[in-house]
């Protein structure tokens, strides 16, 4: 049953479940309207916050389809929580996940999120054996559409107006990549 | 619900139609593309019995199946279905399956756009979309022959009949339809 017992390690971070000692820094990252702008939410008051955290401190393993796994992104050079990272296991029968991100704009231009969400990749596609691994943005986030291309995923769908959200019909991006891909990746 | 259009009646599904899906769905070159195989006696009439409860859309999450019959004859030559979205974002898809003897008529392209007509005028769908496999050209040349616009080509999103099957969804929105409605009637 693939549950985080240790944090995952990358060069520069710690990917490592939450705790309730977060609260302060995901609180900080979700009030900003530079965050959530493209995000279901608007900015977050604490409550809301709290709720979330204690949320995903139960989202720490992928047992069943539907489970979501969700990690603190911490700086190891300094400790600071600095951003989330997640993994849906959007379906056991076709192998399909998803990826997803926040990361405090302070820390934004460092390469920080690529490297929490290649980690990701590479658990989904070794812990879980997905076979197709997604990651999806509005058509407006620029960050997150370079983010994802320059890990390699392609983009394969551009779906206009898909939802009315804040006031508005928004557009999203699909990006993938498949676990052919990520091998031949690993190699080079 | 019963829909008219030039050559074609849309109406409910009905006991006297098993001999219909029993023949239609008995062929590979039907099934290929769907979900199921072919199928057998029990099987057509659980279909049956499905399309036939699949009678109205009420409410978000509904959906309809239409037999299309031809007036001329009285014959069923196809089905049609327009899907609700439970998303709460007023989106839809289309389906039809027809019956190989009477393609390359026009008959598909008339129910379809009239089941577009449905979606759009009377139910108030903001977008509707039409997937299809990969490698089914007949029916993604349909839906681009209506004026639908490819959104997406996902590679091998799903386990499919014992291979990675690949997905194209083509969508169409309010405002498009609007346009190429005011066209249709010159041009059936």
């Amino acid at each position: 049953m693939p549950t985080i017992s240790e944090p995952i390690d990358t060069d520069r971070l710690l990917l490592r479940p939450f705790s309730e000692t977060d609260l302060d820094a995901l609180a900080n990252l979700l009030a900003r309207p530079d965050v959530t702008r493209y995000l279901y939410e608007d900015p977050l008051t604490r409550d809301e916050v709290a709720k979330s955290l204690g949320e995903h401190m139960d989202q720490n393993h992928l047992t069943n389809q539907g489970d979501a796994l969700w990690l603190a992104v911490e700086l190891k050079a300094t400790g600071e929580m600095i951003g989330t990272v997640h993994l849906i296991w959007l379906s056991q029968e076709h192998a399909q996940g998803e990826v997803g991100f926040r990361l405090h704009p302070d820390h934004w231009g460092q390469g920080y999120a690529s490297e929490a969400v290649r980690a990701m990749l590479t658990h989904g596609f070794r812990e879980i054996d997905l076979h197709r691994i997604i990651g999806t943005c509005d058509d407006r986030n620029e960050l997150s559409r370079r983010l994802l291309k320059r890990l390699g995923m392609r983009q394969e769908a551009h779906f206009r107006e898909l939802e009315w959200v804040k006031g508005e019909w928004c557009s999203q991006l699909v990006f993938a990549m498949l676990r052919s891909e990520w091998h031949a990746q690993a190699d080079t | 619900m019963t829909l008219l259009t030039e050559r074609l009646v849309l109406r409910p599904f009905a006991g006297a139609d098993l001999s219909y899906i029993e023949d239609v769905m008995q062929r590979p070159d039907v099934v290929r593309y769907l979900y199921w195989d072919t199928m057998g006696h029990d099987e057509a009439v659980a279909l049956l019995e499905r399309r036939m409860q699949a009678d109205s859309l009420m409410q978000p999450g509904d959906q309809l199946v239409l037999a299309v019959e031809l007036r001329e004859t009285s014959q069923v030559i196809g089905d049609v279905m327009l899907g609700w979205a439970g998303s709460g974002h007023q989106q839809g898809e289309v389906g039809y399956i027809f019956h190989p003897h009477f393609q390359g008529q026009g008959y598909a392209t008339e129910a379809v756009r009239t089941t577009l007509r449905l979606g759009f005028d009377t139910v108030g769908l903001h977008r509707v979309i039409g997937r299809c496999d990969a490698r089914n050209t007949a029916s993604a040349r349909l839906m681009e022959r209506i004026g639908m616009r490819r959104e997406a080509h996902l590679v091998e999103n799903e386990w499919f009949k014992g291979e990675w099957g690949s997905e194209l969804i083509y969508a169409l929105l309010d405002h498009e339809w609007a346009l190429l409605s005011a066209d249709a009637t010159r041009d059936p």
